[in-house]
């Protein structure tokens, strides 16, 4: 679990970054159009030839791509977040089955709910619910460079955890190309309560709960920058946040270029003075407003190369 | 206990005890409708050639005890664990073509967990890879064309303000 919530009041509000969301482009056609024909016309040939499906003198008909995209799902649905990765990368055909499957994407999403009693409704991306994301940022503060995913934990039961769970990363990876970018921020599928924990009659230790809205509490995304590091800060750290509507489509790339680009414009107005550490700690914090005073934060951080 | 003969694809009759090949649902089934009388009959598996049918068999042999698999769990609570039993993972030890001959065999005579389980074993030789290291082991070719690769760059820069 992020061990980041924290009560705080609510003191100013700022320019939503969606209103700097660009044009979201058309997806990729699929290509698996252009295999499945692939697979045909073998088939095809075989039947002029008169061989038979299971002959084994066809040794080059058995292969990964030449089996039903079915089964090919299948197997991509055993695979982690992390796997999902690399794996998008092999070959048009599995990215397209990773990007536009449900099933497929619904793993980049948690099934159940996070947050302390999972009183949160919200579903967050697995890069910021299970990782951080990092940006490095231009000489002049006016773009972002690279963007990766690092493990939020690096040692003991926690490492372990994540290695259980399949959230484990080594290092770094690059993300600055992945088309999960384009993953919405949200998750677009229905998260679930798990039975046993926290309920508005029994609600759990230390949060109340507000006329029965219980089940509907995804309220508002907010997004909190900070220059403070480490896993908790102070309201006088916060120099930005901006607010998202609950039911928000915003990709991940929207949900970042917004946040940096608001940030770096900051930076070049002379509206923020740097801090001596060059490392700026963007936090994401999604408010749930039906549990009073509770926040849960998922962190974006971005580095700045010195000048 | 009845047997009962299967024909593969390549003509060979292989003699399998009834609750065996039960473990297919489409044994199963086609059992059913004729009956269950099919000792004089060998049935035809024309998708499966006798080298597979005869993995596949070994695989029922050793399942035939297992209890029936949940009925169709809620896929989202399905847990995605790619453990494999000892046993199985011996089993699907082979080569890659016999690997996905069984897949699909398993996915034609529908035997759900000898396909669940080929499927983990496939996901085990992707897991911890490179995009370049899982295209050598499965021979892939790269076929995202340069202008593809071009586009998903494109695809992914920053918009300039």
């Amino acid at each position: 679990m992020p061990p980041k919530s924290k009560i705080k009041s609510k003191t100013r509000a700022t320019k939503v970054p969606a209103s700097r969301k660009k044009a979201s482009r058309a997806t990729n056609t699929p290509k698996t159009a252009q295999t499945r024909t692939g697979s045909r016309s073998k088939r095809a040939k075989r039947a002029k030839e008169g061989v038979a499906p299971g002959d084994r003198s066809e040794t080059t008909q058995y292969t990964i791509l030449g089996l039903p995209t079915e089964i090919q799902v299948e197997i991509l649905s055993c695979l982690t977040v992390a796997d999902q990765l690399a794996a998008c990368e092999v070959c048009p055909l599995w990215k397209a089955l990773l990007l536009q499957t449900p099933c497929l994407q619904r793993l980049r999403y948690p099934t159940y709910s996070p947050g302390p009693g999972n009183t949160n409704k919200v579903g967050i991306h697995h890069f910021l619910q299970q990782w951080d994301i990092v940006c490095t940022l231009d000489y002049h503060f006016d773009s972002i460079e690279r963007i990766f995913v690092k493990p939020r934990y690096f040692r003991g039961d926690a490492k372990e955890e994540m290695q259980n769970r399949g959230y484990w990363l080594e290092d770094q990876v690059d993300i600055t190309d992945s088309p999960f970018l384009n993953d919405r921020l949200l998750s677009p599928f229905e998260i679930r309560i798990p039975e046993g924990t926290a309920t508005a009659d029994k609600p759990h230790k230390g949060f109340t709960f507000e006329n029965n809205k219980f089940n509907n509490c995804r309220s508002r995304l907010e997004v909190v920058t900070t220059f403070e590091s480490g896993n908790y800060w102070r309201n006088d750290d916060v120099i930005s946040e901006s607010n998202f509507e609950q039911n928000s489509d915003l990709t991940l790339r929207e949900i970042i270029d917004g946040t940096v680009q608001d940030l770096c414009w900051k930076i070049n107005a002379g509206e923020l003075e740097l801090p001596s550490k060059e490392q700026l700690h963007l936090y994401f914090e999604v408010v749930d407003q039906t549990v009073k005073g509770f926040g849960w934060g998922y962190g974006l951080y971005a580095t700045a190369r010195s000048r | 206990m009845s047997t009962i003969k299967l024909l593969s694809s390549d003509n060979a009759e292989l003699a399998v005890d009834k609750e065996v090949a039960e473990r297919s649902i489409l044994i199963k089934n086609m059992l059913e409708d004729v009956g269950g009388d099919m000792s004089d009959q060998a049935i035809p598996i024309p998708n499966v050639n006798e080298a597979v049918l005869r993995k596949v068999i070994e695989w029922c042999e050793h399942h035939k005890s297992d209890p029936p698999p949940p009925a169709d769990e809620d896929s989202d609570s399905r847990k995605k664990s790619t453990d494999i039993e000892e046993w199985d993972q011996k089993f699907m030890q082979v080569d890659q073509e016999m690997l996905f001959e069984i897949i699909l065999a398993a996915n034609y005579l529908d035997i759900k967990p000898l396909l669940d389980v080929g499927c983990k074993t496939v996901a085990n030789m992707i897991k911890g890879k490179s995009p370049e290291e899982i295209r050598k082991t499965f021979n892939i070719q790269n076929d995202f064309t340069p202008e593809e690769e071009d586009q998903i760059r494109r695809e992914n820069e920053w918009a300039e303000e």
